[in-house]
C-alpha cells in the first residue's frame, strides 16, 4: 500500500512538473530559454516547446518592429542656423540573445537609439549647410542623401552594439525653433510684400503696353485713312481741274467775264453798300434812255466794292 | 480475488460515469471554437501562438479553441481615417488645427499650416497583426515624414495653389514605399488635404498677394478691352474718312461736270451773239445783286456830293 501511494504520489508530481514542461512562443515575440542564468537555446520561430520544468527559465523578447521617437531636438547647420528635428526609428530585434545580454528591456534599447540618433543627427546637420536639408534649389538639397547616411551609422551601431535591426530611421519634422519665429514671420510678410508689388507694377506694365500698342495701331490708322482721304482729294481737284480745262478751252475769256459776274454774287451782301457814279452806264440808261447808236460797246464792270458797315 | 474483482467493478462503473462528464465537457469546449466571419472581414487562425491560416474567408468556420487556439477578425474592407495636424479635443478631431502638430516647412523656408485627412486599409491581416507594434502610429509616421521630405524641395507658392496634387500623389507615393519597405501591411488609399493655410500673423500679407495677382488680371483686362474698343473705332474713322473723301471726290466731279455743261451751252450762245448774251448775263447778275444792297448815287464829277440815297 504505501508503495502504491508513493508510486501514485510520484506519478502526480511527474505530471505536474510536465504540465509545467511545455510553452508557447508567441507569433509577436522571440524566447531565450535560460538555464540556471545561462542561456541554452533561441526560438525566434512561434509554436510550442517545451523546456525542462523549474530549471529552465523563459523569458520572452518582442519581435514586432517597434517604433521608437527619440524627442525632438534642437541642432546646428554648419551656417550656423537653428533647426529643430523630430526624426524615429523603426526596429527590431534581430539578435535575442545579443538584445537581452546588452540591453534587456525595450525602454533602455530605446534611450539608447534616441541617444545614437541624436548625437549622429546632431554630426550630420553640423556638417551641412541649412540649405542642404530645405531648400527648393534641387542642385543644394541634400535631405534625402543626410538622412540616409545617419541611417546607416546608426544601424551599423545598433546592430553592432544592442543586436538591433534599424529597419529605418527618418525625419519627420523640421521647424524652427521659437525663437527664430518672430523674424521668419517678418521675412515671409516682407517677401509677400515683394511679389504683390511685383505682380501690381507686371500688371501696369502690361496695361500700359497693351494700352500703347493699341494708341499706335489706332494712330497708324488714321493717318493711313488720313493720307488716303488727301489723296483722294487731290485727285478730284485734279480731275476737276482737267474738266474745267477741257470745257473752258473753248472761250477762256468768256469764261473770265462769266466767273466775275459769279463771284460779284457771291461777294456783295446784303450788307454791302454800294455807290454809284450817276453818269455809270446803268444810271446814264435810267436818266438817259438808250444812246443814239444802241450799246455795242463791251460792257465793264459798273460796280466799285466800299467798305462794308 | 473477489474483493479485488469488486472494487474493480465499481470504479470502471463510477469512471464511466467520470468519463461522461468529462466527454461532454471536452464536446463543450470543441464546440465554443465554432466562429464566423463577417462579410467585411478575413480571420486569422493560430494555433500554440503561430499562425496556422492568414486568411480565413468570410462564413462560419471552426478552430481550436482557447487556450491551444486563437482567432483573429481582422476587418480588411474597411477604410480607416487618420488626420494629421487637425486640433483634437475631448470628442476628437475638431474644425480647427493643432498649432504645432499642423505646422512645416517648404523648401523656400516659410511655415505652412496643414491639414491631411489620410484614408488606409489593412492589405496583409498577418503582418499588420502580428509583426508591427502599433501599425497606425506607423502610419502616422510615414505619413508626416513624406509630407516633410516632399514639402522641403518646393516653393510655398506651389504648395499655395498648383502644387497640391503633386504634392498629395507624392505624398501617397512616398508613404506607401516606407509603408511596404517596412512590411506593416497598410495600404494608403488616399492622401487629402483638407487645408494649407499660412500662420495667422501673417495671412494679411498672402491675401495680398492674391488681391495684387487679381489686380493684376484687372489691370490687363482693363487695357484690352480699352484696346478693343479703341481699334474698332479707329477702323470706323478710318473708314469714315475715306469715304468722306469719295462723297468730296464725287461731288467735285459733278460740281465740275455740271459747271462744265453749263459753260458749254453757254458758249454755243454766245458764238451766236456774243454781245447780246454778255449783256444780257451782265444785267441778270445786277438784278439779283443790286435788289441786297444798300445803293447810292454820285453826281458825275463830284465826289464831295452828298449821296442820293434812291431806295431803301
Amino acid at each position: 500500500m504505501t508503495k502504491l501511494y508513493l508510486l501514485l504520489g510520484a506519478i502526480v508530481v511527474l505530471v505536474g512538473l510536465a504540465c509545467l514542461s511545455p510553452f508557447v512562443v508567441d507569433e509577436t515575440s522571440y524566447s531565450v530559454v535560460t538555464r540556471l542564468g545561462r542561456p541554452i537555446r533561441t526560438y525566434t520561430e512561434p509554436g510550442l516547446k517545451f523546456r525542462v520544468p523549474l530549471i529552465d527559465q523563459v523569458t520572452n523578447i518582442d519581435s514586432r518592429m517597434l517604433l521608437t521617437e527619440p524627442p525632438a531636438t534642437e541642432y546646428l547647420t554648419l551656417d550656423k542656423k537653428n533647426i529643430i528635428a523630430r526624426s524615429f526609428v523603426t526596429w527590431r530585434v534581430a539578435d535575442p540573445l545579443r538584445f537581452l545580454q546588452t540591453v534587456v528591456v525595450r525602454d533602455t534599447a530605446e534611450q539608447r537609439l534616441a541617444a545614437v540618433t541624436g548625437s549622429e543627427l546632431g554630426s550630420a546637420f553640423g556638417a551641412a549647410p541649412f540649405d542642404a536639408l530645405v531648400s527648393t534649389e534641387p542642385a543644394h538639397m541634400r535631405l534625402d542623401e543626410i538622412v540616409d547616411g545617419v541611417e546607416q551609422r546608426v544601424r551599423a551601431t545598433a546592430a553592432r552594439e544592442f543586436g538591433i535591426e534599424l529597419v529605418a530611421l527618418r525625419l519627420e519634422r523640421l521647424a524652427f525653433p521659437q525663437q527664430n519665429e518672430a523674424s521668419v514671420y517678418q521675412r515671409m510678410r516682407a517677401e509677400r510684400q515683394r511679389i504683390a508689388k511685383q505682380f501690381r507694377s507686371e500688371g501696369e506694365e502690361q496695361a500700359l503696353k497693351i494700352r500703347a500698342e493699341a494708341d499706335r495701331e489706332r494712330s497708324h490708322l488714321l493717318s493711313d485713312a488720313n493720307r488716303t482721304a488727301t489723296e483722294i482729294r487731290g485727285r478730284a481737284e485734279a480731275e476737276a481741274a482737267t474738266i474745267y480745262a477741257d470745257a473752258l478751252g473753248a472761250n477762256p475769256d468768256f469764261y473770265k467775264f462769266v466767273r466775275t459776274l459769279e463771284a460779284y454774287e457771291k461777294i456783295i451782301d446784303k450788307d454791302t453798300t454800294l455807290v454809284m457814279p450817276a453818269d455809270s452806264p446803268l444810271m446814264k440808261s435810267l436818266l438817259e434812255g438808250p444812246p443814239a447808236g444802241g450799246i455795242v460797246e463791251a460792257p465793264h464792270p459798273p460796280v466799285q466794292r466800299s467798305a462794308a458797315r | 480475488m473477489s474483493r479485488w474483482r469488486d472494487r474493480l467493478g465499481r470504479a470502471v462503473r463510477r469512471r464511466s460515469v467520470q468519463g461522461g462528464v468529462a466527454l461532454l465537457l471536452v464536446s463543450g469546449w470543441l464546440a465554443t471554437g465554432i466562429y464566423t466571419v463577417p462579410a467585411t472581414s478575413v480571420a486569422v487562425q493560430s494555433l500554440f501562438g503561430a499562425v496556422t491560416d492568414g486568411a480565413v474567408p468570410p462564413g462560419v468556420h471552426w478552430w481550436w479553441p482557447r487556450p491551444f487556439g486563437r482567432v483573429d477578425r481582422v476587418e480588411v474592407t474597411r477604410t480607416f481615417s487618420l488626420g494629421l495636424g487637425f486640433k483634437v479635443d475631448k470628442t476628437g478631431e475638431t474644425a480647427g488645427f493643432d498649432p504645432v502638430e499642423s505646422r512645416w516647412l517648404s523648401g523656400d523656408t516659410n511655415i505652412l499650416h496643414l491639414r491631411s485627412k489620410v484614408g488606409w486599409r489593412i492589405s496583409e491581416p498577418v503582418r499588420f497583426l502580428f509583426r508591427v507594434d502599433d501599425p497606425a502610429r506607423v502610419l502616422r509616421m510615414a505619413v508626416g515624414t513624406a509630407y516633410t521630405e516632399t514639402m522641403s524641395a518646393m516653393p510655398v507658392d506651389d504648395v499655395l495653389t498648383t502644387g497640391r496634387l503633386v504634392l498629395r500623389e507624392q505624398v501617397r507615393t512616398r508613404a506607401q514605399e516606407m509603408l511596404d519597405a517596412w512590411q506593416v501591411g497598410i495600404e494608403v488609399l488616399s492622401v487629402n488635404l483638407e487645408s494649407v493655410d499660412p500662420p495667422p500673423v501673417v495671412l494679411k500679407a498672402f491675401q495680398d498677394v492674391q488681391d495684387a495677382r487679381a489686380d493684376r488680371e484687372r489691370l490687363v483686362s482693363d487695357a484690352e478691352s480699352y484696346a478693343n474698343t479703341t481699334i474698332p473705332l479707329a477702323r470706323g474713322e478710318a473708314e469714315k474718312l475715306q469715304h468722306e473723301a469719295e462723297s468730296f471726290r464725287i461731288e467735285r466731279m459733278q460740281a465740275a461736270e455740271a459747271d462744265a455743261d453749263r459753260f458749254a451751252r453757254l458758249v454755243v450762245e454766245h458764238d451766236r451773239s456774243p454781245t447780246l448774251l454778255e449783256k444780257r448775263l451782265y444785267l441778270e447778275t445786277v438784278e439779283r445783286v443790286l435788289p441786297r444792297v444798300k445803293r447810292y448815287v454820285l453826281e458825275p464829277g463830284n465826289a464831295n456830293s452828298m449821296p442820293i440815297r434812291i431806295l431803301e
